[in-house]
């Protein structure tokens, strides 16, 4: 005869296993849904009315408002490089080239989405005003303390995200499987810790 | 306590574990109460167009706003008819993107699609799209889009990437003065009339007065939809459509005086004469048939109602001509038809 325990254990597991798959799947996505390129994630039906349940339930969970791939795309990155989470006691190196797209720009956000209050009131770098080197690349500083050049403020918030923004992208997704925004993402690399 | 192992109970386990997972996959987009549409809901009428502000650590609309960006939304409905949105396009990087109350973005249209400095939007459903004829007179066809919506209602965002600092002010204020309304409500709007007909018949059929079907011409059944209207709205009953009984029952007021509603023209005389006389014929007393609705009138068409199981209304309207012409067969609408 089945226990009273033994039924509250099979249950349990039943309802662990189910909701914490969904929970991963929707929340951090999964192979079928997203794509990691180094330490940018990227939901690739974001906003599609064909869009998969996922990336549905994924976007109506976050309260955020999607325009389709076609016109806009949208990366995020919690990590740096190495893959370790990013935090306002490093401070990182974005670095690249610019994307050739009507429009693109890197925010950061603490990771409940919000903007990180800072003095300098600067929470973002635009194609329109970040500063470029002489070879014709970026490098944006995200750090706790000013830093010249492109400095975009990490604030006293622990954790923190990255959101790349291009809109109007001019690629050709003639090369089946990638988009060439994909292979143009900058790096985040880790400068130094407190 | 010891836990019984068993192969067949892990299987069940996992089985139900994959039904949990996907009710509450497919079940999160219907639950979840902080979704965009929710957020976004209330902060505006619908059919209003709002200028969110610009994001800030200490203010956000949405979660992951773009700090520099600007955005105005309105949340349409077109249950009671077309909406226009109407916004000058400064540069290329304008993006105009509709959505259902799920988030899915079914339309978008950007400044680089449509290079001029100005569009007028007309979102509206399948079946009360605007005529051919109606949005040609409204508009130079070359500054408006159609947008057919899946739902009655939804959401459309106007997003402003900014090209550098400066150039906010400049999107705030072209932003403020865009526009989403609905189109009816705009007066004047109906140039010819037959367009101001149609509008009526539209406006009469989604507030239930049956004015028969919605052709830009005037019968016997708009006619009657009209006096009913105007009799609820206490109105003097004429039958007579204008732009100024159209912005009354868009609005319920007229701008200037209803000076062409005062007198009965011969026509509509026709048509309660017409129900007068069918009524005095059925044995039902209400005096002479003189064309005009009084008292008697009323009373007999009450008694007519009750003895056909309608609604008591006293009034003529167009399911009253109907239930009319259903007795006498077509001869009463041709009677009075011009």
């Amino acid at each position: 005869m089945w226990t009273f325990f033994t039924i509250l254990f099979y249950a349990g597991l039943a309802l662990f296993l189910g909701l914490g798959s969904a929970w991963q799947m929707v929340d951090q996505g999964s192979a079928l849904t997203t794509g990691r390129l180094g330490p940018w994630s990227v939901w690739y039906s974001a906003g599609s009315p064909n869009a998969d349940p996922y990336t549905k339930a994924h976007f109506a969970r976050s309260g955020r408002l999607p325009i389709t791939s076609t016109s806009a795309l949208y990366y995020v990155a919690r990590v740096d490089g190495e893959g370790d989470e990013l935090t306002s006691e490093c401070e990182y190196s974005v670095e690249g080239t610019p994307i050739d797209a009507a429009w693109w720009s890197i925010a950061a956000y603490e990771t409940s989405g919000r903007l990180i209050p800072n003095k300098a009131n600067r929470h973002a770098f635009s194609s329109r005003d970040v500063a470029l080197r002489a070879d014709g690349r970026f490098q944006i500083a995200v750090s706790r303390d000013a830093r010249p050049g492109n400095w975009l403020p990490a604030g006293d918030s622990d954790q923190l995200q990255l959101v790349m923004r291009v809109y109007a992208p001019r690629t050709t997704e003639s090369t089946v499987g990638g988009r060439e925004v994909d292979k143009a993402l900058p790096e985040i690399r880790r400068v130094a810790c407190r | 306590m010891p836990i019984r192992i068993s192969w067949f109970a892990i299987i069940l386990a996992v089985i139900i574990a994959g039904l949990i997972h996907i009710a509450t996959v497919l079940g999160l987009p219907q639950i979840a109460p902080r979704n965009a549409w929710n957020r976004l809901s209330s902060l505006a009428e619908p059919n209003k167009l709002v200028v969110l502000p610009a994001a800030s650590p200490a203010h956000q609309s949405l979660p992951l706003m773009a700090p520099d960006m600007r955005y105005a939304f309105c949340r349409y409905d077109v249950t009671r008819g077309p909406v226009r949105i109407s916004t000058r396009i400064i540069d290329e990087l304008w993006m105009i993107a509709f959505y259902r109350p799920s988030g899915a973005n079914f339309y978008t249209i950007s400044g680089g699609d449509i290079n001029r400095e100005k569009i007028e939007i007309i979102i509206s459903t399948e079946s009360n799209a605007l005529l051919d004829t109606e949005t040609e007179a409204l508009y130079d066809s070359d500054d408006v889009v159609v947008v057919t919506a899946p739902e009655n209602s939804g959401l459309a965002v106007i997003r402003v990437p900014l090209a550098g600092i400066s150039y906010a002010e400049r999107a705030e204020q072209a932003l403020r003065q865009a526009r989403c309304e609905r189109i009816i409500a705009n007066a004047g709007l109906a140039e010819n009339r037959s367009n101001m007909l149609a509008s009526i018949q539209r406006e009469l059929q989604v507030r239930d007065y049956h004015p028969g079907s919605v052709d830009g011409a005037a019968n016997v059944y708009t006619r009657a939809a009209i006096m009913a209207y105007q009799s609820d709205a206490g109105l003097a009953v004429t039958g007579i459509a204008s732009d100024n009984l159209l912005r009354h029952i868009v609005s319920g007021e007229a701008d200037g005086p209803m000076s062409e509603l005062s007198g009965s023209p011969p026509d509509t005389n026709d048509l309660i004469k017409a129900v007068q006389q069918f009524l005095s014929d059925r044995g039902y007393r209400l005096g002479n048939p003189d064309g005009v609705v009084g008292s008697g009138t009323r009373r007999a068409i009450r008694a007519f109602e009750r003895s056909r199981g309608l609604p008591e209304t006293g009034r003529i309207s167009g399911k009253l001509v109907r239930e009319i012409s259903a007795i006498t067969g077509a001869d009463f609408a041709d009677a009075i038809r011009n």
